[in-house]
């Protein structure tokens, strides 16, 4: 690394250090690379003063890293320049034309959608205060006045009430009939647990049932 | 575009319809628009046909996607056509226009780092790029150089993806559109310094990781 480069003022950039007046003079030393690569775009595209990019080629020429950091930069930017441009799709004006052909729809869909939230708005609060004054109001909400006309009861007939007495087995078909029917006669079914206990499941629970319970008969074992 | 005037009254219809295209062709891009807000919307289609592939590459290198970048190209032509009247036509057409195909894409870049999902077009280039048959461009070439300048396009193309967002952006406007440091600046909103240090940087990291793919 070589070549004469002037400490530049704080003021001005090594840019527009050529045509600088700020500031008094400064020391002179080398262009150091971190200088070229703080001040490279300048130097790449051209924009710095005349003396800036010869300092910078004499720096160029002499620094290895530099020249290699400018070579990267340089191929790069061939490569990206030289890439096949990206062409839009055939559909893409058809396309265009159909979404500003219909700009014009936008604020009025919009507008209308506006205006039919209000009126719904609208409506639904009509509708729910009309509801709760139904509801509440005294005024409008009457009590239905029914007239009917006057229930007379008459007295039942007095009850007659069989008397209770189990069904017991009497050895044929038709006094058993008949039994069972002076039973249903006696109201034996009024008490439920006279109809357990005349069942054929019900015998054999009451065999098996406490000592202070009855015992009729099993099934199949008929009473003498 | 937006009103469908009767034909032989347009010049895009009849015979005057490449006359008139002729003509526009010639009109600079402030005479174009001066047409356009005149009511000749032949002049806008003029706009489009100037700036769709130009912005289109702008956008893709920015962000990275060819499908997406078509949509927000789409997106600055509506802007343009919603908004010509807002235009100071003392400033350069394409600055504008630059500067909303940008911010479109900076918003896209920030949706996406905030919602981050792959994209299946990153997957279809990647399955393209494995299955793409060997293009023989030229017999003087071994298949060795010729995979090596393609994978060496794809990597320099992939390094630009990965600067940061606002560097890219100004690497992109200088190193593809070939934009000066003042129409960068006015496109980005940054003052000229802070475009100079984005692109040194955006250089330094460019070189940075291309360095190793380069003899």
């Amino acid at each position: 690394m070589g070549g004469a480069y002037r400490l530049r003022p704080e003021s001005c950039t090594p840019a527009t250090f050529g045509s600088c007046t700020a500031g008094p003079t400064v020391a002179m030393r080398a262009m150091t690379c971190s200088d070229f690569q703080d001040w490279f775009s300048d130097y790449f595209d051209g924009t710095a003063e005349p003396s800036f990019l010869g300092e910078a080629d004499a720096h160029l020429a002499e620094c290895m890293d530099c020249r290699r950091y400018h070579d990267v930069v340089n191929q790069g930017s061939a490569i990206l320049r030289n890439m096949p441009p990206v062409v839009v799709a055939d559909d893409f004006f058809p396309r265009l034309q159909h979404r500003i052909y219909h700009l014009e729809d936008g604020p009025a869909l919009s507008h209308a959608d506006k205006a039919g939230s209000g009126t719904t708005v609208a409506t639904t609060v009509a509708i729910a205060v009309l509801i709760a004054l139904a509801a509440w109001s005294p005024a409008l909400v009457r009590t239905p006045q029914v007239s009917l006309a006057p229930i007379v009861v008459s007295q039942p007939g007095p009850r007659v009430v069989g008397v209770r007495s189990p069904l017991l087995w009497t050895g044929s078909a038709q006094a058993t009939q008949s039994s069972f029917v002076s039973a249903v006669d006696w109201g034996l079914w009024d008490d439920p647990q006279l109809f357990v206990r005349y069942s054929p499941l019900a015998a054999t629970s009451v065999r098996q049932g406490p000592s202070d319970m009855p015992i009729l008969f099993s099934a199949g074992e008929r009473p003498r | 575009m937006a009103t469908r005037p009767k034909k032989g009254k347009d010049p895009r219809f009849g015979d005057d319809a490449l006359e008139h295209r002729r003509r526009l062709g010639e009109l600079s891009d402030s005479e174009v628009i001066g047409a356009f807000i005149d009511g000749d919307q032949r002049a806008f289609v003029e706009l489009v046909g100037r700036y769709d592939n130009r912005l289109l590459n702008f956008v893709y290198r920015t962000i990275g996607d060819r499908e997406r970048a078509q949509d927000l190209v789409q997106e600055t032509f509506v802007r343009v056509y919603r908004h010509i009247g807002r235009f100071d036509q003392s400033k350069k057409f394409s600055t504008w226009v630059y500067t909303i195909a940008s911010n479109l894409a900076k918003n896209e870049l920030r949706n996406r780092s905030r919602s981050p999902l792959v994209l299946f077009q990153t997957i279809k280039k990647n399955w393209d790029a494995d299955h793409r048959q060997l293009e023989w461009e030229d017999t003087q070439y071994k298949p060795d150089d010729l995979f090596r300048k393609r994978h060496l396009k794809e990597k320099v193309g992939e390094a630009v993806t990965q600067l940061p967002e606002h560097h890219r952006i100004v690497f992109v406007l200088r190193e593809l559109e070939g934009k000066t440091y003042e129409e960068i600046a006015d496109i980005t909103g940054c003052n000229l310094g802070t475009v100079k240090s984005r692109l040194n940087r955006a250089r330094n990291n460019f070189a940075r990781i291309i360095a190793p793919m380069i003899d």
